[in-house]
């Protein structure tokens, strides 16, 4: 209803205080609690601190292990025309390392799957994500050629296992960043 | 002379104790008592109540997550008001256009803080605030509501603190105006 004696009042009335009268607007409601959304968040569990400790440490080494090897991965040959990772081979050239291989690719492909169960990523993380398995797939094409030498089987095994590896650095380091609330999970793609 | 700030609500320390331990009902009971003051000054500083909502969600989420830091050496709103400005800054700080629109201004004195009569009506200042851009009303909401200096409100958008003059001295001018031309239509209504 309005309040015809508004203009008669406000004439009458003395200058005002701005503090004062900022602080004497009546507080303003919420348009719905969000109280129930805190809730369920609070009620999630979260990482512990030592875990996300591992975590930086981990993402740490992942992101430096990428921004080493990763241009020149993608800049690389074909699988058939791999070269053998050399310090790899070194350490690994017997037929007892290539089953030790097969059994660190299987972990790693589990590693990697439950990372990207519940990822949300920005369009460039998974660009570079899709960029990556598609080098493993061509790997694996190469692997499957009947015609293989034992030691191209371990060179491919090697690089097989080399690029789970930076796989599971890139998902770490990108699961590391949404963990700690950074919306811009194109940083690693940039940096690499 | 600023009054109270609208946080300034003591909390009983065995509230904020439970609260430590993740007791969800202590959470709930401050979260009630600072929902309104939380959510006022971030719609008073960003003006858009969706923001609001997200500041008042972020900052309590903020702040129930990283209780065990608070080591009760100043009182518990003033934690968590600043955590609430911090987060409503970092959204004014994305709308990037704002900020670097202000025409730097001559080291300003501190402005007569005297409004037209106008300004004791809710509706007539709400009008009148509307108007102000986000960031002057910002630094008048901050300075005036909640009593920060002009230090400290530089300190926090990272501006001098003749900007913070500045915008103060502009925003009180500016509301003079905006006053008066609404007290002057009122009477000739």
């Amino acid at each position: 209803m309005p309040d015809h004696n508004i203009p008669s009042r406000i004439g009458s009335l003395p200058p005002c205080e701005l503090g004062e009268a900022l602080r004497a607007l009546p507080p303003l409601t919420p348009p719905h609690s969000a109280w129930a959304a805190l809730q369920t968040q609070l009620s999630a569990p979260r990482p512990s601190a030592t875990g996300l400790r591992r975590s930086w440490w981990l993402a740490a080494a992942a992101v430096l292990a990428l921004a080493l090897g990763l241009p020149r991965w993608l800049a690389s040959p074909t699988p058939a025309l791999l070269p053998p990772v050399r310090n790899i081979a070194a350490a690994a050239s017997t037929t007892g390392d290539l089953q030790a291989l097969m059994a660190e690719s299987a972990q790693l492909e589990t590693l990697i799957a439950w990372q990207q169960g519940d990822a949300v990523e920005s369009a460039a993380a998974a660009s570079l994500g899709v960029a990556m398995q598609h080098r493993i797939g061509q790997i694996d094409a190469s692997l499957a050629r009947a015609d293989l030498k034992p030691e191209a089987l371990l060179s491919l095994w090697q690089e097989r296992v080399l690029r789970l590896r930076q796989l599971a650095g890139f998902d770490s380091t990108r699961h590391w960043l949404a963990a700690n609330g950074d919306a811009d999970q194109g940083a690693p793609v940039l940096t690499f | 002379m600023n009054g109270p700030s609208s946080f300034a609500i003591d909390l009983p320390a065995s509230l904020i104790e439970r609260a430590r331990r993740g007791d969800h009902a202590a959470f709930e009971q401050i979260y009630r008592r600072f929902e309104r003051p939380v959510y006022t000054l971030a719609a008073r500083m960003l003006g858009d109540a969706d923001e609001a909502m997200e500041v008042l969600h972020d900052a309590m989420l903020k702040v129930f997550q990283r209780l065990a830091e608070f080591r009760g050496e100043a009182p518990f709103w003033g934690w968590l008001r600043q955590v609430a400005v911090n987060e409503a800054l970092m959204r004014l700080r994305k709308r990037r256009l704002d900020y670097v629109d202000e025409l730097p201004e001559p080291e300003a004195h501190e402005p007569s803080a005297l409004l037209p009569p106008a300004a004791a009506e809710a509706g007539a200042l709400n009008r009148a605030l509307e108007q102000l851009s986000v960031t002057t009303r910002s630094v008048l909401w901050l300075y005036h509501a909640e009593g920060y200096t002009h230090e400290e409100i530089a300190a926090q958008m990272g501006r001098s603190i003749s900007f913070s003059k500045t915008q103060l001295l502009r925003g009180t001018r500016r509301l003079r105006e905006l006053l008066k031309v609404d007290e002057e239509a009122t009477a000739h209504a």
